[in-house]
């Protein structure tokens, strides 16, 4: 043997000699959790601007994220390694700032011997942490309507609208059905009212974007907000509407019979598209009787307008078109009548709704106008009408004054009642409310019904109760531990695990509370998103014998 | 002899690479055969996250006879005796009772120093040769503690697990 070979042999074994005790510095531990910033369970008056994790060891990130209370998680991408601590970036401050409730700042590191490891803590942002539930959040997005300033201008935007489709469109039809050929004066108030209608609707489609974004009037500059409005229901109303005043204008000049019908029918369309009548259930019923009661409620407007311009003019016209529209409007207030008995049959639970209820309340109001409305319409049809149809004498005469006086108080109570009408913009119907609370109700029985589910391993048998359901606001959980035969067992701890793989959220870890019952005991669980959540579960039955057990859990908002 | 040295290299060369991660605590002499003597070096390479360990308990598994712990300065010994579930024959002797848990306990050792706690026992040959055997332990540091307690289930190794118990291979008995 020479002398290089046994060299090398010596070489060879005192490296391999070496090299366990060279081992332990450079392949430490999985990195252990040391302490992290917000503390789990923590709660913040504002989001930091940057967390930190410290391990036991300096660890490699591969995936952080931070989850809100919406369950929209963020991947945080700055990031850097002081000693053992990982401080990581807050993501930047959405538009609207951060909004109170549950954050999860969720890690997956690798350590030194290439482990990875995952957790999570669980913090809460704002001073009313303990009621920034999911829950209350929720409660706080569907309580706010929209702000003052928004709902007075909403609401003059519908009175234009229903001037151009109702009064407008009104009068074109009813002159087009009586063969009237419409004075310089009502032509012009005719094309204002079109006009404004027109302007209107298009400003109500930026308002209408605006309420469904819940942002301020500086926002109608943005095209997102008009896109908002017209992807919402409305929609369609705001586009049928301005092709029925568009329409309308068009029949003006010159006069267009059957263009002016056209455009009476098309407005009615549009109102039957969409609204709180227009989509009662069934909608069947509620979309035609919307189309006949706004139709009729126009000819009847319309023909209001017409006839008070012809009583100011010949007495000829003004007789003939008297006769017509006492002879039509009959028909026409019975349908007005026949479609909104049948839409408040469907909108209203129960008669109370009439004065328990906003939406009740505005229809009570109008109920009372068209009451008054119609009294007057009778007082005219049996009172006034035959005298005013008389010849050129005097008592004809006075009867056509009289006419025109009580026909010009009607316009007005129209105008108020189309302002009532407007302000269902604001008010759900019953119905609706009605439906609203059976499912919020439905849905919270759903999610406070105890559940229990048990994970078995080992012959051992793991309860875990969440007294209130399963749910994202913070719930109570309870466990026990049993053996093979049943038998409640006392163990040493209980620590329950939660990870959502879809939610890219790692373990929120929680160790549970012995209660003098036998239960274990956790009341401060909070998961933030919903869905099906991953549950691992250590109990620890004596200091060497820990049993795990894995499961999963159906997780209700 | 050079021949003997050179397979020497090669096997210490082996035992190392085989060696797991040192982050657990691990024994020294990973293989033993049943029916024989085995001398068991607990390393502790760590704390509880930092915190110096306090206390090593160790648990003495069914099968695993005649222990006796090695003292150690600044550290209490005590042992709990109790009842196997079977009787066993040492040299001829029947025994029915024994050591069933060691605690090293009173000491400090600080988390980054390194030491090693030592037992001796007889792996009877009632244990399975080819199977695992497991050492639970549980690291105590102050109030804190560390539980190297994971047994393997079926079709699991230690990997699986982040705090597996120390173990060793069982071979035949020569």
């Amino acid at each position: 043997m020479t002398a290089p070979r046994r060299l090398a042999g010596l070489l060879l074994l005192a490296l391999f000699a070496l090299a366990p005790g060279l081992a332990p510095t450079t392949a430490l531990a999985h990195a252990g959790l040391i302490a992290t910033d917000p503390a789990d369970g923590g709660a913040l008056e504002a989001m930091p601007h940057g967390f930190s994790v410290t391990f036991t060891e300096p660890v490699a990130p591969t995936t952080l994220t931070l989850t809100g209370p919406d369950g929209a998680a963020t991947a945080l991408a700055g990031s850097r390694l002081e000693g053992n601590r990982l401080v990581i970036d807050a993501p930047p401050a959405p538009a609207a700032g951060w909004a109170h409730g549950p954050y999860v700042l969720s890690w997956r590191v690798t350590s030194e011997d290439g482990h990875p490891v995952g957790g999570a803590v669980l913090f809460h942002l704002g001073s009313d942490a303990a009621a920034s539930t999911g829950e209350a959040a929720l409660l706080a997005k569907a309580g706010g309507g929209p702000p003052p300033a928004l709902m007075i201008t909403l609401w003059a935007c519908r009175i234009l609208i229903y001037g151009g489709l109702v009064a407008g469109l009104g009068i074109l039809a009813f002159a087009a059905a009586a063969d009237s050929k419409l004075g310089a004066g009502t032509r012009s108030l005719t094309a204002v009212l079109l006009m404004t209608g027109f302007a209107a609707t298009i400003l109500a489609l930026g308002l209408q974007g605006l309420d469904a974004l819940g942002a301020g009037f500086g926002a109608l500059a943005h095209k997102t907000t008009w896109q908002a409005g017209l992807a919402t229901s409305y929609g369609r109303t705001v586009i049928i509407a301005l092709i029925a005043q568009a329409m309308g204008l068009l029949s003006l000049a010159p006069q267009s019979r059957l263009l002016g019908l056209a455009a009476l029918a098309a407005g009615a369309l549009a109102l039957a598209v969409s609204g709180h009548a227009a989509s009662a259930p069934p909608q069947w019923l509620s979309r035609p009787a919307v189309f006949l009661h706004s139709g009729a409620a126009a000819f009847w407007v319309g023909g209001l307008v017409v006839l008070l311009a012809a009583l100011k003019g010949p007495a000829d016209e003004a007789r003939r078109l008297l006769a017509f529209f006492s002879r039509r409007i009959a028909p026409a207030i019975a349908v007005l009548i026949a479609g909104g008995a049948t839409l408040t049959l469907l909108q209203l639970a129960s008669p109370a709704d009439l004065w328990r209820t906003g939406y009740g309340r505005l229809l009570s109001a109008k109920l009372v106008l068209v009451l008054v409305l119609l009294a007057i319409a009778a007082f005219n049809r049996w009172r006034l009408t035959s005298p005013a149809l008389g010849g050129g004498n005097a008592e004809a005469c006075g009867a056509r004054q009289t006419l025109k006086r009580i026909i010009g108080l009607e316009l007005l109570l129209v105008a108020a009642l189309l302002t009532v009408v407007a302000g269902w913009r604001f008010t759900p119907p019953p119905r609706a409310l009605a439906a609203a609370e059976a499912a919020t109700t439905a849905a919270r029985l759903t999610a406070q019904a105890p559940k229990q589910i048990a994970l078995k391993a080992e012959g051992y048998t793991l309860y875990i109760t969440f007294d209130e359901g399963v749910t994202t606001a913070p719930m109570p959980v309870s466990a026990m531990l049993h053996d093979a035969d049943d038998v409640m067992l006392d163990p040493m701890e209980i620590r329950l695990e939660f990870a959502s793989p879809a939610a890219g959220i790692g373990a929120l870890s929680r160790a549970l509370a012995p209660s003098s019952d036998g239960m274990w005991q956790l009341s401060d669980l909070q998961l933030p998103v919903p869905g099906l959540w991953q549950v691992k579960a250590a109990a620890l039955i004596s200091d060497f014998k820990q049993v795990r057990f894995e499961g999963e859990v159906q997780v209700s908002p | 002899m050079p021949k003997t040295l050179f397979g020497a290299a090669i096997l210490a060369g082996a035992m190392t690479l085989s060696l797991p991660a040192f982050a657990h605590i691990t024994l020294e002499t990973q293989q033993a055969a049943v029916g024989s003597t085995y001398k068991a070096v607990l390393r502790v390479p760590h704390g509880c996250d930092g915190a110096a360990t306090t206390a090593i308990k160790v648990q003495i598994p069914e099968g695993v006879i005649a222990v006796k712990p090695m003292p150690k300065a600044g550290w209490t010994l005590t042992t709990t005796k109790g009842k196997y579930a079977r009787g066993y024959s040492y040299y001829g002797e029947a025994v029915s009772e024994g050591v069933t848990e060691l605690s090293w306990a009173g000491g400090t050792l600080p988390d980054e120093f390194y030491d090693e706690f030592v037992f001796r026992a007889f792996l009877t040959d009632s244990l399975e040769a080819g199977k695992k055997l497991y050492f639970p332990v549980v690291q105590q540091c102050g109030d804190k503690a560390e539980r190297w307690i994971d047994i393997p289930a079926d079709g699991k190794d230690a990997d699986d697990y982040e705090t597996p118990a120390p173990g060793l291979k069982l071979t035949p008995k020569n």
